[in-house]
């Protein structure tokens, strides 16, 4: 995963909400925060320990606002890993 | 007579039973008249404390593999509720400590585990486990105790309230929020520069008055670089999983408090003659002890079934400790409140019956449902783990083995705590309510446990198929009376499991299943429950043979000290 561009991130992160939202991953939109997807503070924290088991990705939830999308968590991913 | 056997998992329960001595004697080690004089002074019970030292309570805290006697929390649990029946407060103390101990236990370094193991071994430390602070509440995201980078290791700044042992712990393990995100750290405040870390003075309450509840305020307190517990960014993860193994305890503590309000309220009403007999005659009397007594019944078996699913179906008690700590706390209070209906004006006494250690316990249990994640807080995790299991069905392979969760004949696995399995939410199933739950009308073991327990197993299905069909409509249930319906499916399906998987190790007067029955009734009818004589003389009967044989109220019989 450390190599991975932005669309693939997004990618492979659709497809781990996919799988707790009880959605296909098509259907996840990576613009739309998560809690309208259907996502909680207690879910969202169990998903980051998956997300990390199976790809690498260490996202935190430091501040769940249920704001935060997608494409916004894969692409501050991306930024510190630059950093 | 014959000495009853004991389960190998209540043997140290039962040492230290007799160690402690009968509560009711005032020259007893640990007497109800000390506990309550302390009470009295908002002074911790120091001798009581001490007795627990001498006695090797704390080894029972420390896993075997580093050097103390801890296996099973199964275990600790009948320990747990053989302390908790002479005071909460005690419990207290001991499993705020517990709770600072285990994620050493499980993520800590060996220099972390040493530095503990030797504390607890050694002296009987306490430990505190700093996670609530004035503003945050049950809100860990909304945390703002800092630890910032400094000098290769940290300065921690902030201030924790409400917490357990504050003035007089040892170590202390603090959610702190830092880069990356909320972590642990375990700090000794003894190798602190003076000045910062300042003790809060001690916080007065309704119960638990010789409890040390408190707080600290951490003013630029520098840290070591090794003072991080586990994986910086984590601690959120960590505090949740830790908390699955002390609310399940806190079943204990509640089931202990009501093991003795019900055997003063049953001997109280047994003695007391009102119009002319024992007032336990009276229908109503007798109607709020025996229900008292299958209350007990269930909270025993759903909190047993959960400590022993903390080692043998871990994935599962993200859902099961919370709906323990959801119930047992509940029931428990409710025998104690009818306990004091039974008892009037002495449950209101500051003397009198057991020095008045009656309107303590009422008092001390009420914390229960409190700490630890209220009720509305336990709720709130059921249903978004039920959602959960509603959107995406089992994600995981494995089953659990209900024939070995249930079997009470053999003991649970010992705890090691380098590979828990536990997970913060997504428990991937409920087999004991799938079991029992998702099934047609009408099978052999409704045969077996009779009419009575045959109708309220049919109510009891109905309402599990509502409540499916309620949970299926709604992705986020925000409604919480669906995850309380799941609780009450939950208990039903404990009852029904221990029946039908332990019966050759319960109490001769159990296997009958007329307290099954009973159970079920309750739990599916509530107060409307029917009322006969059938099955409620045989039950009664032996509640009596319990209190006049000196045993726990339990499904196996428990001697306790005389």
């Amino acid at each position: 995963m450390n190599r991975s561009t932005l669309p693939e991130l997004i990618a492979e992160l659709q497809k781990a909400f996919a799988g707790f939202l009880g959605m296909d991953p098509a259907e996840v939109n990576p613009d739309m925060s998560i809690k309208e997807l259907g996502m909680d503070s207690l879910t969202a924290v169990e998903l980051a320990i998956e997300i990390e088991e199976r790809l690498g990705v260490s996202l935190f939830l430091n501040d769940f606002t249920g704001r935060e999308t997608i494409a916004g968590l894969a692409a501050s991913f991306l930024a510190e890993r630059v950093a | 007579m014959e000495l009853i056997s004991v389960l190998p998992a209540h043997a140290p329960a039962r040492d230290l039973e007799r160690v402690l001595g009968d509560p009711f004697d005032p020259e007893a080690p640990i007497s109800f008249r000390s506990l309550v004089r302390h009470d009295e002074r908002e002074e911790p019970p120091s001798e009581a404390f001490e007795k627990l030292r001498a006695g090797g309570v704390h080894a029972q805290l420390v896993p075997r593999a580093m050097g103390g006697r801890l296996t099973s929390f199964e275990e600790l649990l009948a320990l747990v509720r053989v302390l908790s029946r002479r005071d909460l407060v005690l419990t207290t103390g001991l499993g705020s400590t517990m709770l600072a101990a285990i994620p050493v236990w499980a993520w800590g370094n060996d220099d972390q585990r040493r530095q503990v193991a030797h504390m607890l071994l050694g002296a009987g430390a306490f430990g505190s486990f700093a996670v609530s602070e004035r503003e945050a509440g049950s809100d860990f995201l909304a945390t703002t105790t800092r630890a910032e980078a400094a000098g290769g290791g940290y300065l921690l700044t902030g201030e924790k309230w409400l917490i357990g042992n504050a003035s007089r712990c040892s170590f202390i393990v603090a959610l702190v929020r830092m880069q990356p995100a909320l972590s642990l750290l375990f700090i000794r405040p003894d190798q602190l520069p003076a000045g910062t870390l300042r003790r809060l003075p001690k916080i007065r309450t309704l119960g638990l008055r010789g409890h040390d509840m408190g707080g600290m305020s951490f003013e630029d307190c520098p840290l070591p670089a090794s003072a991080l517990l586990g994986r910086a960014g984590r601690g959120m993860e960590m505090a949740l999983t830790t908390l699955q193994y002390t609310r399940t305890m806190i079943g204990g503590m509640a089931l202990g408090a009501a093991d003795t309000a019900l055997r003063l309220a049953l001997g109280w009403g047994r003695d007391r003659r009102l119009y002319g007999k024992p007032i336990v005659d009276i229908p109503a009397v007798r109607s709020l002890l025996l229900g008292s007594f299958i209350d007990i019944l269930i909270a025993e078996c759903v909190t047993t079934i959960t400590a022993r699913a903390l080692t043998l179906a871990p994935r599962r008690t993200s859902l099961w400790a919370a709906v323990t700590k959801y119930l047992v706390p509940n029931l428990s209070e409710r025998v104690v409140r009818d306990s004091s209906v039974v008892l009037s004006a002495r449950s209101y006494l500051r003397e009198g019956i057991a020095d008045g250690i009656f309107q303590k316990i009422a008092r001390d249990v009420a914390i229960t449902s409190i700490f630890e994640g209220t009720q509305l807080v336990q709720l709130s995790m059921i249903a978004s783990q039920l959602a959960q299991l509603m959107r995406v069905g089992r994600r995981d392979g494995e089953r659990v083995d209900l024939d070995r969760l249930c079997d009470l004949g053999t003991p649970a696995p010992a705890w090691d705590p380098s590979s828990t399995g536990l997970r913060v939410a997504d428990p991937g199933g409920d087999e004991l309510v799938e079991r029992w739950f998702a099934r047609p009308d009408s099978s052999e073991e409704d045969v077996e446990a009779g009419p009575r327990a045959a109708d309220a197993l049919r109510s009891l299905r109905d309402q599990a198929t509502a409540l499916r069909r309620t949970l299926a409509k709604i992705p986020t249930p925000n409604d919480l009376s669906l995850a309380r319906r799941h609780c009450v499916l939950h208990a039903a399906a404990c009852c029904l499991e221990v029946w039908r998987t332990s019966r050759y190790v319960l109490a001769p007067e159990a296997a009958g299943g007329e307290w099954l029955a009973l159970s079920l009734e309750r739990l599916a009818f509530g107060d409307s429950a029917p009322a006969g004589a059938d099955l409620e003389g045989t039950v009664c009967a032996w509640m009596y043979g319990q209190l006049d044989r000196g045993e726990l109220f339990s499904i196996i019989p428990f001697e306790l000290a005389e």
